[in-house]
């Protein structure tokens, strides 16, 4: 299977889109990539992406991150569908399996930033309308959250406890049964 | 690529606090128990987690019956009487109701401890000559100090008062009658540490039974085995409690020796199927009429 660099190549001849981060910079990237995102693919649809697509709301450092996470996933889609035409062929569903582990591994790898970053990934996607990287960096968030006691969670994520202790007492009241 | 991720998080920037402004995109990733810890984290935390509408998704989720009974219930109930005087406590009607059902799901069968104890309770008892209504032999008693008296009566509703000094006889005469009385003389229940509470509270009395002992098991009482020992007893319902339940009897024996049938012990139990119910039991029996 292509690699993203290669997908790249093949798509260089199809149209490109700028995007334009909120510092400035301006990532040049396939409209296959563009388009995983939901409120890019609208605004391509209403033809005004002519002059890159500012993204007031998307650091370069977090833009950056999507791509790599876009590039990625666009190739995956490119491959299902290419595959599905002769699903029925054993050599392509192995081949399959071997690209869908390969992505499984990627967004893991993908996953492993500082949890302030995974933040910004989060609002970016939910901004930029991504759903996979949505689900994708909710549900880290969500693991991370699951099965812990308030107080790791607060060392966890370094939280000052700003709820003055008859709020926090009234709280864990009508949720003592999470605590039982 | 991976080397964006680990200059990532290499980064200072790794030390500043996240946006929480992306908290209630994860909230519907969350399941309910993580829900509820992750709402008294902090403030963000709060207004993030106890959103109203994520508990509506999660009754909806597993109690969606319960969904139908939200305006029948009292504001109580889902807790949204505090609203003065927290600020943050914008409590959820939705949090409640699923609180209420998850209780229902795991509230304890076991029964609570009564409270009444032992040493609230005394039993009054009469024997009487049926015919002429004369007392035969009469005593109240304390239950706590007429608790060991009886053999395999261990944390048993089953007492054995020794009355052998009265000796009262009950004579050859035919039929007789017998009184038992359960009256609370302690405070009881909760307010029992509290003394003011206890003196203001009334004593109460239920009467458990007022029953004729039959002429020929009287009759019958002694003689068995040529020991000039015998026992006669008799049983009567209870009146039933507030709750209904199983029905319950009251069992009154009182063994007798010697030719004059003098009275040496009387036994009192409570019967449920054929078996002495337990002391917990027994109060909690005699706490729906005497509390």
């Amino acid at each position: 299977m292509a690699s993203a660099g290669s997908g790249d190549e093949k798509a260089a001849a199809a149209a490109m889109i700028t995007l334009i981060s909120s510092d400035n910079e301006k990532f040049e990237v396939t409209e296959a990539t563009a388009t995983l995102s939901q409120t890019i693919r609208h605004m391509i649809e209403d033809g005004c992406t002519d002059g890159g697509v500012p993204l007031p709301n998307v650091t370069s450092k977090i833009l950056a991150r999507v791509i790599e996470y876009c590039k990625k996933h666009a190739t995956a889609a490119a491959g299902e569908e290419g595959s599905s035409s002769s699903f029925s062929d054993a050599a392509f569903l192995e081949v399959d399996r071997a690209f869908l582990e390969e992505l499984e591994e990627f967004d893991d790898a993908f996953l492993e930033v500082d949890r302030a970053t995974l933040f910004d990934l989060i609002l970016a996607a939910n901004y930029l309308d991504i759903k996979g990287l949505l689900n994708l960096t909710c549900q880290k968030v969500a693991d991370s959250v699951k099965g812990k006691t308030p107080e790791q969670i607060r060392e966890m994520y370094n939280i000052v406890n700003d709820l003055t202790p008859e709020e926090e007492a009234e709280i864990r009241r009508e949720t003592q049964w999470a605590f039982e | 690529m991976m080397r964006e991720a680990g200059e990532a998080t290499g980064m200072p920037a790794a030390r500043r606090a996240p946006p929480w402004e992306a908290l209630p995109l994860v909230a519907p990733f969350l399941d309910a128990a993580s829900l509820a810890s992750a709402s008294c984290i902090s403030t963000s935390w709060h207004a993030a987690f106890a959103a109203d509408y994520l508990w509506a998704r999660l009754c909806a989720q597993h109690y969606p019956s319960a969904l139908a009974l939200l305006r029948h219930l009292p504001d109580t109930a889902a807790g949204d009487r505090r609203q003065q005087c927290s600020p943050t406590s914008s409590s959820s009607p939705h949090r409640g109701l699923f609180a209420l059902f998850r209780s229902a799901s795991t509230r304890s069968r076991a029964l609570p401890p009564p409270r009444l104890a032992l040493a609230d309770v005394a039993f009054a008892v009469d024997i009487l000559a049926a015919v002429s209504g004369e007392s035969i032999l009469s005593f109240a008693v304390g239950a706590a100090e007429a608790g060991g008296g009886v053999r395999n009566g261990a944390g048993l509703f089953l007492f054995g008062i020794d009355v052998g000094e009265h000796n009262a006889a009950i004579g050859p005469a035919g039929e007789w009658r017998v009184r038992w009385t359960a009256v609370r003389t302690g405070g009881g229940g909760s307010r029992r540490g509290d003394g003011g509470a206890r003196a203001s509270a009334a004593a109460a009395a239920v009467l458990m039974m007022d029953a004729k002992v039959p002429a020929a098991r009287a009759a019958g009482a002694v003689g068995f085995g040529g020991s000039g020992r015998g026992e006669a007893g008799v049983a009567a319902g209870l009146p039933a409690p507030g709750c209904g339940g199983a029905r319950l009897e009251a069992e009154v024996v009182v063994e007798l020796a010697g030719e004059e049938r003098v009275v040496e012990k009387v036994r009192l139990g409570v019967l449920c199927q054929c078996r002495y119910v337990s002391a917990d039991e027994g109060l909690r029996y005699l706490q729906h009429f005497l509390l």
